[in-house]
């Protein structure tokens, strides 16, 4: 429980880090991001049907007929936990009984999720699962959201196993848990038109960092015992290294989806790892010869 | 009925030699589970309406009415062979009232459940075209009394194959079995006809005639389990633009698997576990650690291996399953 603790306690203030660094950059990529557009160009990852949802001025527009809806899904982008943000600007007529935003866990056309802005200065979460709506966060006023016609707000969200973290202009808005589709889903973005109108959604940069990366260096505890482990990509495979007990050892290691696994030898043993991406790095099991498989915790430096 | 005669027993008993080494992690939070819920914060995915079912102190409290149950479906996860895992406070007041976890729901007139009431009495119950049914009933010496006692259920689902006709191949069998576990012993296991695609899965509790019971639940898992990987494969798969041919054969060994790959007249030997729906492999092959990763397809697997000789290139892979 107190690793827990402490983990979650180690999630904030890396949260408030990414935040502030962000809060400076807006949504513009960075290195290391998985998905990037700053739509100077328009690309064919983008669903678009040229009516309802295209490309103009640098920007992705999303139109949907009066009282409808309209979501542009990025093709083959199937993510489970990561971390989404997006520039979007609000229509430009006066109207606020609409909402736009990000569309995530996307399995198909009925089934997605969503987190939305509206002109009104508020914030929602809702699912549409085989087709029927869910509110999961109702319409709430965030203060830190922008709001009028042709508002711009920034929408940051970050899907890990069970849990949505949202953030709106860089101030946390939302900590909630929802269940993630087991493999989760395409991510892409979602706007409303008000009821007698066709509205305009204007969506910028719009990038998008998965969590499921095993790459980097970490802080490492497995069954009281500290070390550090350290991950890099060697082709479709994986080169890592335990540092415990002032020993290293080095295995071999492969990522699929949200579970990493590796394969390593020592004392004549064979060892196998397997972890699950967790708010602040890996969880897992490892198992070493015939004996019982340890919990081992690692926390991203 | 598919394969009269099959060996489903057995495979029942190999199926739960393998469930065993999890009653050690007991509810402890599982990284691969698909679903999992602590409860320190509302998930208004689970409909809470304040009355019958709420969030309060960190927890998930559920209040049926009086005389009748209370049911909470997860919704949007339907599954077959699973982990479940669940902590239930029981409440203040009498014993005629009883909680648990709910699996195999096809609808609300057909479900099965494994329960407990505050007084030590555990109960497993399967409700068919509307109509309770008592599978067993008994009084379980692990089981903590008294109001606020915390007790921990833990159900495991299996989904059986067997070997039918003079076909070569195996099949899902129609049978399945469930193993129940409480505060980490083993309490019973039967093989039952199970729903063909399984069910959803959730939580269940039920009030006595003379007071609404509030039961409150700490924690709820479920980890998704694919068909068990024990047996022979036939192995296929391609080194380099070249595709060899071979055997496979997966035998349980504690709380992991010993894998044995036997190709061109070579061996390679290896460690195997299973987490969530991934079976993953530590091998050694010409003196050099690698590894393998398998995801279920039916009853067979598709994967692949790393390979030190072709660098950071990894060997695509199936096994089909062949009868012992």
């Amino acid at each position: 429980m107190d690793l827990v603790r402490l983990a979650r306690g180690l999630a904030a203030c890396f949260g408030i880090q990414v935040v502030a660094a962000h809060a400076a950059f807006g949504c513009a990529a960075n290195a290391g991001v998985t998905f990037k557009d700053d739509f100077k160009a328009p690309t064919s990852r983008w669903a678009v049907d040229g009516n309802h949802s295209y490309f103009a001025n640098g920007q992705l527009v999303l139109k949907p007929e009066p009282n409808g809806t309209t979501s542009v899904n990025v093709k083959e982008s199937s993510l489970k936990s990561a971390t989404f943000c997006l520039d979007i600007k609000s229509p430009a007529d006066p109207n606020t009984d609409l909402a736009g935003g990000l569309m995530f866990w996307r399995t198909d056309t009925s089934n997605y999720f969503t987190a939305l802005v509206g002109p009104d200065g508020t914030f929602a979460v809702r699912m549409l699962a085989n087709n029927a709506w869910t509110t999961l966060a109702p319409a709430t006023k965030f203060a830190k959201l922008n709001s009028g016609p042709n508002a711009t707000n920034e929408i940051r969200a970050t899907t890990l196993n069970n849990l949505i973290t949202l953030y709106l202009n860089g101030a946390k808005a939302l900590e909630t848990s929802i269940q993630a589709p087991a493999t989760g889903g395409e991510f892409g973005v979602y706007g409303e038109s008000t009821r007698d109108k066709r509205s305009e959604w204007y969506i910028r940069d719009f990038n998008v960092v998965s969590l499921a990366n095993p790459t980097g260096q970490y802080n490492v505890t497995r069954g009281g015992v500290a070390g550090a482990a350290s991950v890099e990509r060697r082709g479709e495979t994986f080169r890592v290294v335990w540092t415990m007990n002032g020993r290293s050892v080095e295995g071999v290691g492969m990522l699929d989806g949200d579970i990493f696994s590796a394969a390593f030898v020592t004392g004549g043993e064979i060892g196998i790892a397997t972890y699950t991406v967790s708010e602040t790095g890996w969880n897992g099991f490892v198992r070493l010869g015939a004996a019982a498989q340890d919990m081992e915790h690692w926390i991203r430096r | 009925m598919k394969g009269a005669g099959c060996g489903c027993v057995l495979l029942a008993l190999l199926a739960f030699a393998a469930v065993t080494p999890h009653t050690a992690l007991a509810c402890q939070a599982d990284p691969f589970a698909l679903f999992r819920d602590d409860f320190s914060r509302s998930n208004a995915e689970l409909g809470p309406d304040g009355d019958h079912l709420y969030f309060a102190d960190g927890q998930l409290a559920l209040k049926p009415d009086l005389n009748n149950g209370w049911r909470l479906p997860i919704p949007r996860f339907k599954l077959l062979g699973a982990s479940y895992c669940a902590e239930f406070k029981s409440p203040t007041g009498p014993a005629d009232t009883s909680a648990g976890i709910m699996f195999w729901m096809v609808d609300a007139a057909n479900l099965f459940t494994a329960m407990i009431s505050p007084d030590g009495t555990f109960h497993v119950s399967r409700k068919k075209d509307n109509t309770w049914q008592t599978l067993l009933t008994r009084a379980s010496p692990k089981f903590k009394i008294g109001p606020g006692a915390v007790n921990e259920i833990k159900v495991i689902t299996k989904k059986l194959v067997e070997v039918f006709g003079a076909a070569s191949r195996y099949s899902l069998s129609d049978n399945s079995v469930f193993a129940v576990y409480l505060n980490g012993q083993f309490v019973t296991d039967m093989d039952v006809l199970a729903p063909k695609d399984g069910g959803f899965f959730g939580l269940f509790a039920e009030s006595g005639g003379s007071q609404r019971s509030e039961w409150r639940v700490l924690n709820f898992s479920a980890t998704a389990l694919p068909l068990e990987p024990s047996g022979i494969y036939k192995v296929s798969g391609s080194v380099g633009g070249s595709g060899y041919e071979g055997k496979v054969t997966v035998d349980e060994a504690g709380d992991a698997y010993a894998v044995v790959w036997s190709i061109n007249g070579k061996s390679m030997k290896g460690t195997g576990v299973l987490r969530g729906a991934t079976f993953a492999v530590a091998y050694e092959n010409a003196g050099k650690v690698e590894l393998a990763t398998y995801a279920p397809s039916g009853i067979d697997w598709s994967g692949k291996r790393t390979n030190s000789e072709t660098g950071g290139q990894v060997v695509a892979e199936t096994w089909l399953r062949q009868p012992r």
